[in-house]
């Protein structure tokens, strides 16, 4: 995909921040001081021990497909161009899932080996997966 | 517990109410106060699901209720549908008050689309905020991640991996969902889709929405209002009883969840333990189940949940046809809101009562007990 996907995301806070790392293709995750626990999406205390002090990591971008599903029906009028398109949760290797998109050449499947790339659209970047063994760009 | 359902009643159900959300709600609330044998006056309470167009105060006036004492709402939509019940309930065994209406109309269809997700998103841009999955949360709807239904998709694929269904074994049992109800709407005056019969080689054959749901595992959006009625069980004389009500919410456990541990899991254990050790009854004891069936993979997993059978055998048991006619665990006998229509669940409640009367249009011999849960929300019903 090029130039615009239209898309306005209104974030604030971490979740703004979050979005600010795609933009440079890091992955960033919250961890807190307190547990170490890696969370997503993003929040203001841990979601395991409550504490509200943390800092950021990136993620190594790796991870493992929770569940998908491939859409072949559009809801907006934004994602029509995009049919069919696949949504997945994909479970990060350092913990927390993650709603993204697949993009890989292997059909996704429950417990497929992914790897986050980055989707740059003028507007915005998103990060998503492939299978780990797809040819990187495909 | 000694809070009853006095009174129960609907609107018509279609695709284009040609009126308003505020109409349709009071027709379906006269309606339930005549059922329940009630005046306006008589009315002290409301609860109402926070995704109504029609507030309380809206509906005094327009009724002449002349003051009330209690009024609650409930968020989340369809997980609202037994919790206002249990806030009804509540209210009549604290003394707060003694006839609560609850209630949900909507133009689900000719208004604001909910399988559109345009309470979220807008209709014209892609506009994302907030922490709502699916929806219009900033960390959901960028990746096309944007109705119900895709997060029920992904509950069915995640748990036919857990089971090592096939494709096929996976599209029988839901089909086995979406048959069974479609041939109980086809009795019920009320339902959207009578007249219109559906075969398992139609079902199969039906436009992929979002892999592996097709066009007939989706609950369909509609027009229509319901109403009940609460009051104490010895002011009821045809009510029937609440045994027990319940909410919960644990973390992750959103309307439709996505991050929660395993999200093939929509009620835990320990909820479901809760309700029917307050019921005084077990799975076995109920004798006909409301499920809310935003699509057909809630019905599979709840048989699941609730103990009608064991994790992974709900396949057979809906391959066996036990959720239809005759069967051990009568589900949705309305038609549900697959092929009666989506009432946000509300509808569900009504047929559960109607079964315990033995007004149903698929009457269950001898109903004695009946269970609804639209996950984070259950309760059971008792004649």
């Amino acid at each position: 995909m090029t130039g615009r996907i239209g898309i306005e995301v209104r974030a604030t806070g971490a979740a703004a921040e979050a979005w600010a790392g795609f933009r440079e293709g890091r992955l960033p995750l919250q961890r807190c001081e307190a547990s170490g626990h890696f969370r997503h999406p993003p929040a203001e205390g841990c979601p395991r021990c409550g504490d509200r002090a943390w800092h950021w990591e990136d993620a190594a971008g790796t991870g493992t497909i929770y569940s998908f599903t491939t859409v072949h029906h559009a809801v907006h009028p934004i994602v029509e161009s995009w049919l069919p398109y696949t949504v997945v949760l994909v479970d990060l290797d350092e913990g927390p899932r993650m709603v993204s998109r697949y993009v890989g050449a292997t059909d996704p499947a429950v417990g497929l080996r992914v790897a986050v790339r980055f989707e740059e659209h003028e507007d915005l970047t998103i990060p998503v997966f492939a299978a780990m063994d797809d040819p990187p760009g495909g | 517990m000694s809070a009853a359902v006095a009174g129960v009643a609907a609107t018509a159900f279609s695709s284009e109410s040609q009126t308003s959300e505020l109409a349709l709600a009071i027709e379906a609330i006269r309606g339930a106060l005549a059922d329940a044998g009630r005046e306006p006056a008589d009315v002290d309470g409301i609860v109402r699901y926070t995704y109504d167009s029609s507030s309380a105060q809206h509906l005094i006036r327009e009724l002449g209720i002349p003051r009330l004492r209690y009024f609650s709402e409930i968020p989340f939509g369809g997980s609202a549908t037994c919790a206002v019940v249990a806030h009804a309930a509540a209210a009549i065994e604290s003394g707060l008050a003694s006839c609560v209406i609850c209630f949900r109309a909507l133009n689900g269809r000719s208004g604001l689309r909910l399988g559109r997700a345009e309470r979220h998103l807008g209709r014209d841009t892609l506009v994302s905020e907030g922490e709502m999955a699916p929806g219009g949360g900033v960390l959901a709807a960028p990746f096309g991640f944007l109705a119900p239904s895709h997060a029920m998709a992904m509950w069915a694929h995640r748990y036919q991996h857990l089971h090592g269904l096939t494709d096929e074994q996976l599209r029988a049992a839901l089909g086995a969902v979406a048959v069974t109800q479609r041939a109980y709407a086809q009795r019920n005056p009320r339902a959207v889709t009578r007249g219109r019969t559906l075969s398992y080689d139609e079902y199969r054959e039906g436009r992929v929405i979002c892999t592996p749901l097709r066009v007939f595992d989706l609950c369909r959006e509609t027009d229509g209002g319901v109403a009940l009625i609460v009051t104490r069980a010895d002011d009821a004389p045809e009510g029937v009883r609440i045994l027990a009500a319940r909410q919960h919410i644990e973390p992750w456990q959103e309307q439709v969840p996505v991050y929660s541990e395993e999200i093939s899991c929509l009620t835990s254990p320990g909820a479901v333990a809760e309700l029917l050790d307050a019921a005084s009854c077990t799975a076995a004891d109920v004798d006909v189940l409301g499920v809310y069936d935003g699509t057909t993979v809630n019905v599979m997993l709840a048989l699941e949940d609730f103990g009608f059978c064991g994790r992974g055998e709900a396949p057979d048991l809906l391959a066996a046809g036990e959720h239809g006619p005759g069967g051990r665990i009568p589900t949705n006998t309305s038609g549900g809101l697959l092929s009666e229509g989506h009432v946000h669940g509300l509808n569900l409640v009504m047929e559960a009562v109607q079964q315990l009367r033995g007004r149903s249009p698929n009457q269950v011999d001898g109903a004695r007990t009946a269970l609804v849960t639209s996950r984070s929300s259950s309760m059971v019903l008792a004649a």
